[in-house]
């Protein structure tokens, strides 16, 4: 695994949104599962139960392909990079409505770009032959 | 490779998709022909960081830096002449800083590619010029991904408060930070209504 950047990166990456997934139920005691307002986690970053539920099944998804082969946490980093980045522009257009349903604030747009800008690099960048049987 | 140049070799692809995202954002709030230009632009950074990262170098380097640069010289001249009078200014010049991000090292793809063209010696002794020892496959990853994080969060420290500050991201205010009493201690807590709905635009508290 340590020759690989997108094994290392899927691991890395799905181990602390699993980490934030479990942390943010400790904030979100008495909030609605889709409530468009919710607790701050760390005092920062808002989130709800269902952001929650979505940071446990992406980080799940990244650590369970980061500890398999290289192809597949090159396909997962991919797929979560661009929905990362989808979600850092259609955040900004939702939020303040009621179709904010991930309780997003500008932190999380933050932390959202940057997993999104660096899972995306890692899974179009690196191992391009994608050497499946060598990580 | 050497190691500064392993870490750095994705930073221009990344700050194509931070320029894409906030000139995309740009066009949003603007109207008519700005609109149509920021938006093709925005379009083109983040499908040409797309397929670079893909290919694993710049893509079409003479193209990207005509059109950085020519870019960059329109926006100072319709910025001198109040063309873009109603664009806001952080987004602007963040969007002319991760152009000029993708530029700089785009020139430099572009002169090494016409030396190639200049002949097989001359690209050979280059090479030779510029070889580094062999790097270990494990220590090569370390750097690529630390390089990678490096560039994704100093791209999203300028975007997201770019971001925030178009016409989008400010019709974007009150969200998540407002919560009723006892919910959390956000920035707008002592200074909101405690309704969960403070729609204040003026308050400090609000600003991203």
């Amino acid at each position: 695994m340590k020759n690989s950047p997108n094994r290392i990166a899927a691991t890395v990456f799905g181990a602390v949104y699993v980490l934030v997934g479990l942390l943010g139920f400790a904030v979100t005691g008495g909030v609605d599962l889709i409530a468009t307002e919710g607790g701050l986690l760390l005092g920062i970053f808002a989130v709800n139960p269902l952001h929650n539920v979505a940071h446990l099944a992406i980080g799940g998804a990244l650590l369970i392909a980061g500890l398999s082969t290289v192809a597949a946490a090159k396909t997962v980093n991919t797929i979560v990079g661009a929905a990362y980045l989808l979600l850092g522009v259609v955040g900004f257009f939702i939020a303040g409505t009621p179709a904010n349903i991930l309780a997003l604030n500008t932190p999380d747009h933050f932390l959202h770009l940057a997993s999104a800008i660096a899972l995306l690099g890692v899974g179009l960048g690196a191992e391009r032959t994608a050497r499946v049987a060598t990580a | 490779m050497h190691a500064p140049a392993t870490m750095t070799r994705t930073w221009p692809m990344l700050a194509a998709l931070g320029g894409g995202l906030v000139l995309a954002a740009l066009a949003a709030g603007a109207g008519g022909a700005p609109r149509v230009v920021l938006a093709g632009l925005g379009v083109a950074a983040l499908g040409w960081g797309v397929l670079s990262l893909r290919s694993g170098r710049p893509l079409a380097p003479r193209t990207v830096l005509a059109t950085s640069v020519a870019s960059l010289l329109l926006g100072g001249v319709a910025v001198a002449t109040g063309g873009l009078a109603d664009v806001p200014g952080l987004p602007l010049a963040a969007a002319g800083l991760f152009l000029a991000a993708v530029a700089l090292p785009v020139a430099r793809a572009a002169r090494g590619r016409a030396r190639d063209r200049r002949g097989p010696e001359a690209s050979a002794a280059a090479r030779t010029a510029h070889a580094a020892p062999a790097t270990a496959p494990a220590r090569e990853a370390r750097r690529s991904l630390v390089g990678l994080a490096i560039g994704a969060v100093l791209v999203s420290a300028l975007a997201t408060p770019a971001l925030a500050a178009t016409e989008a991201g400010r019709t974007a205010v009150p969200h998540g930070e407002h919560g009723g009493p006892g919910l959390h201690g956000g920035p707008g807590g002592p200074g909101g209504d405690g309704t969960g709905a403070d729609p204040a635009p003026s308050d400090p508290a609000h600003d991203h």
